[in-house]
């Protein structure tokens, strides 16, 4: 099975991006606009690792770490976020909500493979 | 805290230089006061405004796009062959994440001044009759520059 991956941001525009970065990969990319929506993916389809964002509408990224967090099927998937807040009190809350990697936007392509690439297996397509 | 004309254009360059070309992978140009392409003629604008706070506003950031560069700029990352095809949905999203992304490198100069910044979400509207303030001093916080041949500013404004 390819491994799952969940981009929750509130713009299309980073969306696309991370699609065009995965989609040489082996791997199933799904989608969410905000915290609410990627709650509700994230529990139908089990992704092997969340990109968030911070500041989305409806529920922001803070309060999905903490929900995913208190979900106990949930609670272990791995989240990068991926904002253009680099404020260290924030940084400091999503450590603590286990966060395992933070990445100012623009992210460079060969970064943000790297980061994930630690989390999850990513094959070239055949 | 505000800002000196010299930081304010230092801090406009660094994060234009930072998001633009990475974004886009087109180049930009910064343009000099009186440059013949920046419009002296009244245009239609696209806005994005991000504020900056802590408790009370800082700064706000407005990126200015003429269309047709948030029409190319929009074509490029959401793949449409005819930039003229682009939903007014996909030229508002690229606009208001680029301003973004850009309030976020000016946010971070407050940071590392040991505020503790609050971004608000992106405001992105069409202005119809825009018009080049040519006030002396206005250069002071609006830097006017060139991407795929088309006009754009970032203005950073401090309180």
């Amino acid at each position: 099975m390819p491994p799952k991956i969940l981009s929750v941001d509130d713009s299309k525009t980073i969306r696309v991006l991370l699609g065009r970065v995965f989609r040489p990969f082996e791997c199933e990319l799904l989608e969410a606009a905000n915290g609410e929506e990627g709650l509700a993916v994230a529990a139908r389809e089990r992704p092997d690792l969340i990109i968030l964002d911070y500041n989305m509408p409806v529920m922001d990224g803070i309060a999905m770490l903490q929900n995913l967090r208190a979900n106990p099927e949930l609670k272990r998937t791995p989240v990068i976020m991926l904002t253009a807040d680099s404020s260290p009190e924030k940084i400091a809350i999503v450590a603590r909500l286990g966060v395992r990697d933070y990445i100012i936007k623009p992210f460079q392509d060969d970064k943000l493979l790297a980061k994930a690439a630690r989390l999850i297996p990513l094959m070239p397509r055949a | 805290m505000s800002l000196s004309a010299l930081q304010s254009r230092q801090l406009a360059e660094s994060a234009i230089t930072a998001v633009l070309p990475q974004l886009l992978s087109l180049p930009v140009v910064v343009l000099s006061e009186g440059d013949s392409r920046i419009p002296a003629a009244v245009i239609p604008c696209l806005d994005g405004v991000v504020t900056i706070s802590e408790g009370r506003a800082l700064c706000t950031v407005t990126l200015r796009f003429a269309p047709d560069l948030a029409r190319a700029a929009a074509a490029r990352v959401f793949g449409h062959a005819d930039p003229n095809e682009v939903p007014a949905a996909e030229l508002k999203d690229i606009v208001g994440e680029i301003c973004n992304m850009l309030a976020g490198r000016v946010a971070a100069h407050w940071i590392s001044n040991g505020k503790s910044c609050l971004l608000s979400p992106p405001v992105v509207r069409i202005e119809p009759d825009y018009k080049v303030d040519l006030t002396p001093g206005h250069e002071d916080v609006c830097t006017h520059w060139c991407c795929a041949g088309q006009w754009f500013s970032l203005e950073i404004k401090t309180y």
